[in-house]
């Protein structure tokens, strides 16, 4: 990792606020009526048993799908009044499986975060190469530039694509199970890329974990959801206790203390 | 560069009267000499070049002036027929090399240039050539436009909607005959066309009661059978013979039917223009043709030579000669 | 097959079977009722025509539909089963189109072809179609949507060579497109004799692949783990399929749809486990054929007109597709998005104006081919001399100039709709704007009387831009969905395709000049047209270069576009309606089928370039190269014919792109 620190992101946040939103498909409810308020400059994991609308509520905030119902706003204004551009200029969004097949270099596909920025006409300019620089730099994905992103591996295509999420210089980052595919050293590799991006540069990063122990050790706070409900919505510390967990997942557990884990390592019984 | 007309028969006023009135005629004519003429300076380097390969005994008549065409192009079978017995063959023609399988006579020159498919004229090929006329039909007007650039066009439609084809293409032989200073041979020709339906409708008087089948297999199960307004219904008319087949078909002259319909003819000659090779082996093992009426009574079918199925008027008069040699033939 | 059972009827498919077998039974009465009598005459009577036609036709007619629709049901049965793909189907796959071409070819240069020489003839066309369809759709692990793109294109390809074929030997064209059109007319039992004792030989090895094909039901990764050998299962399946439909054809022709629509049906209808379904679809198959060749012949007994069994399932069939779309579509989604898309050599170590700087020597380089090298009056080859230059070559560089114009359209169309829809099988012959562009020339041939050329270049444009309208309001509420919108195309053509089939089987022979303009053999252009096309052209360009961006992020996956801030609805729109456009243009110029813009892109990525615009660029030389060199050798190599310039594109494309993705395999 680099020991560079991570400028703060351009834009101020006010974050989300949700009113009685909620997502069904055919009249099936997915997300029932759910109101929080996220953002705030910390990691915000989401968490929950399969099936229990973690990703829907990621892709509602991301305004990748809309609401069947309810308020849901960002900023201050209504999430679905915000122009494409500028909405992109505020948040940035990783999906859970991104494109493969690509083709383009590692930097080209970073400089594509430099969209929101520079639009569908506007010349890419040598701010828009030294933020593109930046956001490799910061990643770590500088000696990757010139690899074509498909011949890297699963790690390193991850932590290019969260490049793009900085270049893209969003205050928010909605992050869809970024390691779900990658194995412990690289998942530990990302995530603490994530929470150092949260932490030293101001951003508020909302991210579905399916592991509660990674959700412990690097959250901030934890919303879980089940079935569609939202269980609990804590501080990551009152969140890692054996009542809540039961709320959640429906299984006895135990919290051990652990050394990298302040708030704990939960281990079913 | 190439003349761009506008000939008076034009695909869209082809509805009514198909053929145009003398003055039409000689205004075109003008155009058309004022066209070659124009063409004329750059052009006969190459037709030097050409000369020998392709040269033809009309080619001689050509040099001299520009006042008639004599350098024609046919894109249709039928006007090329009318071309030879105009005593001007087409020094060019679509599907040339097709002659003799579907036409047959009258003998195409065998100096004839193929211009490739009727729906893709080989147009350079056509520009070398310096034709001062060519001869289309409504069935090629789509390529009348890229033709124009190299010669002005006449379209002779014979087969349309509305009327019958044979009038039509008396007339077109007339107006042919006029547009190329051949008034008199086209009359003559006219003239013994009348003469020789009279005589052959003397001819077919012992088979009045007769009737006939005309036919083309398409394959062993399906069969074209020409039908009015066609020009095989005009011969039968002209001969005072009757067509076994009563309903109309297309303005073409024919009807698609599976075999099967042939059913509900009692009694008739039938008499085929075209019989695929794998079609007479199939039917003379199918129990359905085997016992159709029309069959049981009258044998196998008689195979007619070559004749232009959409031809012009000698193509008339081959059909009806073909007809009587065969009903001739039945009776020895 | 989750989204078509997602309403399945309680209690399987017996209703809708019996239904079926009531309506055939009462048209079977009308139609028959009156002359069953006669069967039960005496010996003696034999000679009534009527009885002759009932026992010798009618009858055996309707068992060949029987028959027919049996083994078209079941064959669509395998196919949609081993390949878990609810649109495969011998129409669809492209099976049909291969034997209709095969047994065209033989009929021309080998007209006495009867029995079983006749099957095989047909049998390998439709091997050979089938498996040029997978060798395109391998490189997508045979996803559906491409699988069914594929076959669209050989269909397409297939039908362009057996045009051809007719154009050079009229003669035959009636009896090509009856054959084509499917009639099921007969004049005895022998064909349907000889095709049931070919059926019968199939069914042992088809029961026996029952079970085993149903384990796919779960998936292949746990069939595989069950211990079935599913690479082994499949071919055996898809060999069965082949056969099935390949016999059909054989016998009586193209019948389109049924193999399609009757597994839908059966599973529809509530069939579930692939032994009742492929039973289901063996019988709605035969009724369904029964049913519409009872129409056809009560139609026929009013009105004299001929028409093709065939022709007209396929006509029926092409809007059932239409309509089943929508239905199946969230599942080709999803299945689609599921597939890993094949990892790509990194290319592109030289810079990317090179490959643009190659493909612009290789244009001018043809173009000066084109316009220089000729054929002598008496076939030899040679240079064009000085002294002809003035009167040969205003005849020849509009042509060119045309032909360059039209693939510069064609292959930046095909790059844009590539890139959008992410799919590497889409092109803009078969997004529906050519065949709306064909549909519309031949309307004005049909009802219209004779029109000019100049009308039916406007009832092209006409068609085109009507069809992009429908195709973008069918299409809005999905939101402008790529994939959605080339199936829709797909119908569309297969509509098309019947409506010409209707039309062209009754013999008329105007038929013919449709299909030269369909083949692209009336090829011509004037100065005037061929600048302005150029200039066109170049527009075009201009105006793709502008919405690149969108284009590099829509590399991104759509998801990821859209989180960048992309106006997903808006670029789609923009970018269909030039890709809409460019199509119209280039289709009245060399006909709807060239293929210029499904190779052209290809061409392009295979030579490593990977930003939007200098593609763009290098996808509209690469496609102007391939039809100017084709407007070269269309003129030249079988002189004096000039082959259509279509055709020959995409027979000199075809190769060069297979031998292509063969290497980038290996």
């Amino acid at each position: 990792m680099s020991p560079r620190t991570i400028a703060p992101a351009a834009t101020a946040d006010r974050g989300f606020v949700l009113d009685n939103v909620r997502f069904e498909v055919d009249g099936t409810p997915i997300l029932h009526p759910l109101s929080a308020a996220i953002g705030g400059g910390q990691v915000l994991g989401l968490v929950g048993p399969n099936g229990s609308g973690k990703s829907t509520l990621l892709r509602l905030l991301a305004r990748q799908t809309s609401p069947s119902g309810g308020n849901l706003s960002f900023g201050g204004r209504a999430l679905a009044d915000w122009g494409a551009r500028d909405l992109a200029r505020q948040i940035a969004y990783l999906p859970q499986h991104p494109q493969t097949g690509i083709g383009l270099s590692a930097r080209e596909v970073v400089a594509l975060g430099r969209y929101p920025w520079h639009g569908p006409f506007g010349r890419f300019t040598p701010d828009d190469a030294a933020r593109t620089t930046e956001a490799m730099v910061v990643t770590g994905t500088g000696q990757l530039a010139e690899r074509n992103i498909d011949t890297l591996s699963g790690g390193e295509r991850q932590r290019v694509w969260l490049a793009m999420l900085v270049a893209q210089d969003a205050r928010c980052l909605l992050l869809d199970e970024p390691t779900s595919a990658l194995d412990v050293a690289h998942q530990l590799e990302v995530l603490s890329l994530v929470r150092r991006l949260a932490h030293e540069g101001g951003r508020s990063v909302v991210i579905v974990l399916h592991d509660v122990n990674m959700a412990s050790r690097f959250c901030d706070r934890v919303l879980a959801l089940r079935g569609g409900r939202l269980v609990a919505s804590e501080d990551v510390h009152r969140f890692m206790t054996p009542e809540c967990l039961r709320a959640v997942y429906g299984l006895e557990m135990q919290i051990l203390p652990h050394s990298t884990h302040p708030a704990g390592v939960a281990v079913p019984i | 560069m190439a003349p761009r007309l506008r000939h008076p028969h034009d695909p869209r006023n082809c509805a009514g009267p198909v053929f145009g009135e003398t003055g039409q005629i000689a205004s075109r004519l003008k155009a058309g000499a004022a066209a070659s003429g124009a063409m004329s300076p750059a052009a006969l380097h190459r037709r030097a070049v050409l000369g020998g390969l392709i040269a033809t005994p009309f080619m001689l008549r050509s040099a001299p002036a520009f006042a008639q065409p004599s350098r024609i192009a046919s894109l249709d079978f039928g006007l090329a027929q009318h071309l030879i017995v105009l005593g001007v063959p087409p020094i060019a023609l679509t599907d040339a090399r097709e002659w003799d399988k579907w036409v047959g006579e009258p003998a195409l020159p065998a100096a004839t240039v193929d211009l490739g498919t009727a729906f893709a004229p080989n147009i350079e090929l056509l520009a070398a050539l310096r034709p001062d006329l060519v001869l289309s039909t409504d069935f090629t007007a789509m390529t009348e436009a890229q033709v124009r650039r190299v010669a002005p066009i006449a379209n002779m439609t014979m087969y349309s909607e509305g009327g019958s084809p044979l009038p039509k293409a008396i007339a077109a032989l007339r107006q042919l005959g006029t547009l190329l200073g051949r008034e008199e041979r086209a009359e003559a020709y006219i003239a013994e066309t009348e003469r020789f339906f009279a005589a052959c409708a003397e001819r077919a008087k012992p088979f009045r009661d007769t009737p006939v089948l005309l036919l083309s297999f398409i394959d062993p199960r399906h069969i074209r059978i020409y039908a009015r307004p066609g020009m095989q219904q005009d011969v039968l008319d002209r001969l005072g013979l009757r067509n076994a087949w009563q309903s109309e078909g297309l303005y073409w002259g024919f009807a698609t039917a599976g075999i099967e319909r042939l059913a509900g003819i009692e009694k008739a000659v039938i008499l085929a223009d075209y019989m695929p090779p794998d079609v007479k082996a199939v039917l003379e093992r199918s129990p359905l043709w085997l016992s159709l009426p029309v069959r049981r009574g009258n044998g196998p079918v008689r195979v007619m030579p070559p004749v232009a199925a959409f031809g012009g008027v000698p193509a008339a008069r081959r059909l009806a000669s073909l007809i009587l040699d065969a009903l001739e033939a039945r009776l020895r | 097959m989750t989204a078509i059972t997602a309403s399945p009827r309680q209690g399987g498919p017996a209703p809708l079977l019996l239904g079926m077998t009531l309506l055939a039974l009462a048209l079977g009465a009308v139609l028959l009722g009156p002359k069953l009598p006669l069967l039960s005459q005496p010996h003696a009577s034999s000679y009534d025509p009527d009885r002759m036609v009932l026992i010798y036709s009618t009858l055996p007619r309707l068992a060949m539909a029987v028959l027919c629709g049996a083994a078209l049901g079941a064959s669509g049965a395998l196919l949609q089963q081993a390949l878990r793909n609810p649109l495969a189907s011998p129409t669809t796959l492209g099976i049909d189109a291969g034997a209709r071409l095969a047994l065209g070819v033989a009929t021309l240069f080998y007209p006495v072809l009867l029995g079983w020489g006749r099957d095989i003839v047909a049998l390998g066309g439709s091997a050979i179609a089938a498996a040029l369809v997978f060798a395109l759709s391998r490189r997508q692990d045979f996803s559906p949507v491409s699988l069914i793109l594929s076959g669209l294109l050989v269909t397409l390809y297939c039908g362009a060579l057996a045009a051809a074929l007719t154009l050079v030997e009229s003669r035959y064209l009636a009896s090509l497109f009856v054959w084509g059109s499917g009639s099921l007319s007969q004049q005895g039992w022998q064909p349907s004799a000889d095709l049931a004792l070919r059926l019968a030989v199939v069914v042992l090895p088809v029961t026996l692949l029952v079970r085993p094909l149903g384990l796919l039901d779960l998936g292949e990764d746990a069939a595989r783990s069950l211990g079935l050998n599913v690479s082994a299962l499949r071919i055996g399946a898809l060999a069965l399929a082949v056969l099935l439909a390949a016999f059909t054809t054989s016998a009586v022709g193209v019948i389109g749809f049924i193999g399609l629509v009757a597994p839908i049906l059966a599973r529809l209808a509530g069939a579930r486990g692939f032994s009742t379904s492929l039973g289901a679809a063996t019988a709605i198959g035969a009724l369904l054929l029964l049913l519409a060749d009872l129409a056809v012949q009560l139609a026929a007994g009013a009105s004299a007109d001929f028409l093709p069994t065939g022709a007209v399932t396929a006509l029926v069939g092409s809007p059932v597709l239409l309509w089943l779309l929508p239905r199946l579509t969230t599942r080709l989604r999803k299945d689609a998005a599921a597939d890993p898309a094949p990892s790509r050599r990194s290319g592109g170590r030289h810079s990317p104006a090179t490959p643009i700087v190659v493909l612009g020597v290789l244009l001018l380089a043809l173009a000066a081919c084109a316009l220089l090298i000729e054929r002598a009056p008496d076939g030899s080859w040679r240079l064009l001399a000085a002294a002809d230059m003035a009167d040969i070559l205003p005849y020849r560089w509009p042509r060119m100039l045309a032909a360059a114009a039209a693939g510069l359209l064609l292959g930046s169309a095909g790059f844009l709709l590539q890139r959008l829809t992410g799919n590497e099988m889409a092109s803009p012959e078969i997004l529906g704007v050519s065949a709306g562009a064909t549909f519309a020339m031949a309307i004005a041939f049909f009802v219209g009387g004779l029109p000019s050329p100049a009308a039916l270049t406007g009832a092209a444009a006409a068609g085109a831009v009507l069809v992009l309208g429908l195709i973008l309001l069918l299409s809005r509420r999905s939101g402008f969905q790529p994939e959605r919108m080339l199936l829709a195309g797909i119908a569309l053509s297969a509509l098309l395709d019947a409506v010409i089939g209707v039309l062209s089987a009754a013999g008329d022979p105007r038929a013919f000049q449709l299909l030269s303009w369909l083949t692209g053999a009336g090829f011509s252009a004037e100065p005037v047209s061929a600048l302005a096309s150029l200039i066109l052209a170049g527009t075009a360009l201009v105006l793709g270069l502008c919405l690149m961006r969108w284009l590099d992020l829509f590399q991104l996956g759509q998801t990821a576009a859209q989180a960048l801030g992309v106006p997903l609805g808006l670029a789609r729109v923009l970018l269909l309606a030039l890709v809409a456009a460019g199509t119209a243009i280039a289709t009245p110029l060399v006909g709807p089928l060239t293929f210029a813009g499904f190779i052209a892109p290809h061409l392009v990525r295979l030579l490593g370039v990977r930003r939007s615009g200098a593609g763009l660029f290098a996808s509209g030389f690469a496609g102007a190269a391939l039809l100017v060199a084709a407007d070269w050798l269309a003129r030249t190599i079988a002189f004096p014919f000039q082959l259509p310039t279509g055709l020959v594109a995409s027979l000199i494309g075809a190769p060069i792109l297979l031998w292509l993705l063969q290497r980038r395999a290996a």
